[in-house]
């Protein structure tokens, strides 16, 4: 039952995939913004859950919303230090995503200054295993599903349900409009990037927890969402979860037959396919206009 | 008056369209702006709503100066502004439309009421209510950026071309219903058209546009009556 054992590790991995995915996915549609630095984000969030629980000896609930708290502040940060500067000089989207190229490398350098370059445990040991007939799971699959699970409706309610959210979706779809109707664009990027954030920071805590904590964890987690928006369908957030979950279904499914170092080829392969052969995406038909 | 422009300046970059304008409307006035095609009228209303950075002049909005106002501050004080081409956004349906129409309202409260009332103005609205404003008719569309702002219950409408699109029966009903509306809802309204017949009906004054400058400024039955009306519109 190896098959069915990596599907469940692919759907795990997927969920994490999604989360990150769909903030990135929200900053995109709402901004415009390729925003490469969410792979630093991730890693700011890594960083603070290990700060909290090795250094300041919080309790793991504790830890993980100072965590979440700090990716989600992070994102705000770079938002407010690098993309509305570029903004205010009316920068091209190419510059914007050179800006955040940008931010991605330095943030990584000063992780490694601050940090080294080794990788800092949470924990150690594996985790304890729950075996359900021939499959085993452990704690982060379950909180992996949990998440997703708990995360996604309450994203949903929010934006269709609430005023801001209502607000970022009229931004994505027509931001004169939103001007017209008296909606304060830049604080609304501020929530859009703490939103998009805080999503990362859910992945990286659990990641963080499983894997510990390196400068550059968040580099092929940015790409495996960047090609999840791209295969889900750009504009659409569902798209880009669906997207994400076949990535990570993909990846640990080609264990089965391929080496663990063949799982970018995997991601890339996969993004190469669609773009060759259905480049609108999984929902791309689905889409009139772009929109949260 | 409430609303006074004086001796505004304005245009995209560099570029100055709106050559020292001045223009007012008075309370519960319908007043209309015209002129040929590129006379500078949408970017007039752009710049009085706040929208394109104003390089001089004021703006003064019931007694206060709004000249550098945020659009969001300019709503609040009860400007309303329906941009050209009746504009939605598509994707989000029409009563999540109508609710953003109330987004800078201090009391959100308000805004089921209100969008109760702009659909009995307009039915077509209920009736399409959970449909995605890109699948409306032109009508109904011009509807929407009007029903949208009213929910915001603004003491003046400034409407960019609201015929815009749309068939001859659907431009009465439409002129119509803004008379309504200015009637109902003791507002003013400050009206933009390229075609001038309606809008000099319903109208109380009217200004005509040529060039960024004002060419013609008088009561809208003494421009009907005008032998020089298309000279005028035509920017001769």
């Amino acid at each position: 039952m190896l098959l069915l054992q990596l599907f469940i590790d692919g759907l795990a991995s997927g969920a994490l995939y999604a989360l990150t995915a769909v903030g990135f996915a929200i900053i995109y549609n709402g901004t415009r913004i390729l925003h490469m630095a969410h792979g630093a984000v991730f890693t700011a969030g890594g960083y603070a859950l290990y700060i909290a629980v090795k250094l300041l000896h919080l309790p793991m609930p504790v830890a993980v919303i100072v965590a979440l708290a700090s990716a989600a502040a992070f994102g705000v940060l770079i938002d407010l230090l690098v993309y509305r500067p570029l903004r205010a000089r009316k920068s091209s989207e190419a510059a914007l995503f050179i800006g955040s190229i940008g931010a991605l490398t330095l943030c990584q350098a000063v992780f490694a200054l601050i940090f080294t370059t080794d990788t800092l445990y949470l924990r150690q040991g594996p985790l304890p295993l729950y075996d359900i007939g021939e499959i085993s799971l452990t704690i982060m699959h379950i909180i992996a599903a949990a998440i997703v699970i708990v995360v996604f409706p309450i994203l949903h309610l929010f934006l269709t349900r609430t005023k801001y959210g209502r607000a970022i979706r009229a931004l994505a779809d027509n931001p004169k409009l939103s001007v017209v109707r008296g909606v304060n664009v830049e604080r609304l990027y501020m929530l859009i990037f703490a939103i998009g954030s805080l999503l990362a920071g859910f992945a990286v805590s659990l990641i963080a927890y499983d894997l510990g904590v390196r400068p550059e964890m968040g580099f092929p987690v940015m790409f495996v969402s960047l090609v999840a928006v791209i295969v889900g369908g750009v504009g659409y957030l569902p798209g880009a979860a669906a997207g994400a979950f076949l990535l990570g279904l993909l990846q640990n499914l080609s264990l089965w037959q391929l080496s663990g170092r063949w799982q970018d080829v995997v991601v890339f392969g996969a993004l190469l396919i669609f773009l060759l052969f259905r480049p609108a995406g999984l929902f791309g038909h689905m889409l009139s206009t772009r929109r949260v | 008056m409430l609303l006074q422009v004086n001796n505004l300046q304005a245009g995209y970059g560099a570029k100055k369209v709106i050559h020292g304008v001045d223009l007012t409307v008075g309370e519960r006035e319908i007043v209309a702006v015209l002129g040929h095609n590129g006379a500078g009228k949408s970017t007039l209303m752009s710049a009085i709503f706040g929208v394109l950075p104003i390089v001089s002049g004021t703006i003064s909005f019931a007694g206060a100066d709004i000249t550098h106002s945020a659009p969001s501050a300019k709503v609040i004080a009860g400007l309303g502004y329906s941009p050209q081409g009746g504009e939605s956004f598509r994707s989000l349906s029409v009563i999540d439309n109508l609710t953003l129409g109330g987004f800078a309202l201090k009391d959100q409260s308000q805004i089921p009421g209100r969008i109760k009332q702009v659909q009995e103005l307009f039915p077509a609205l209920y009736e399409r209510r959970h449909s995605r404003a890109g699948s409306l008719s032109g009508g109904e569309r011009q509807m929407l950026s009007l029903g949208a702002l009213l929910i915001a219950a603004p003491r003046l409408i400034i409407l960019d071309e609201p015929s815009g699109g749309l068939s001859p029966i659907m431009v009465d009903k439409m002129y119509e219903a803004i008379g309504n509306v200015a009637k109902t809802l003791n507002a003013s309204v400050l009206v933009v058209e390229q075609e001038a017949h309606h809008a000099l009906e319903i109208a109380d004054r009217a200004y005509v546009l040529g060039n960024g400058r004002v060419t013609f400024d008088g009561p809208a039955k003494e421009l009907a009556a005008s032998d020089r009306l298309s000279n005028l519109l035509l920017g001769f």
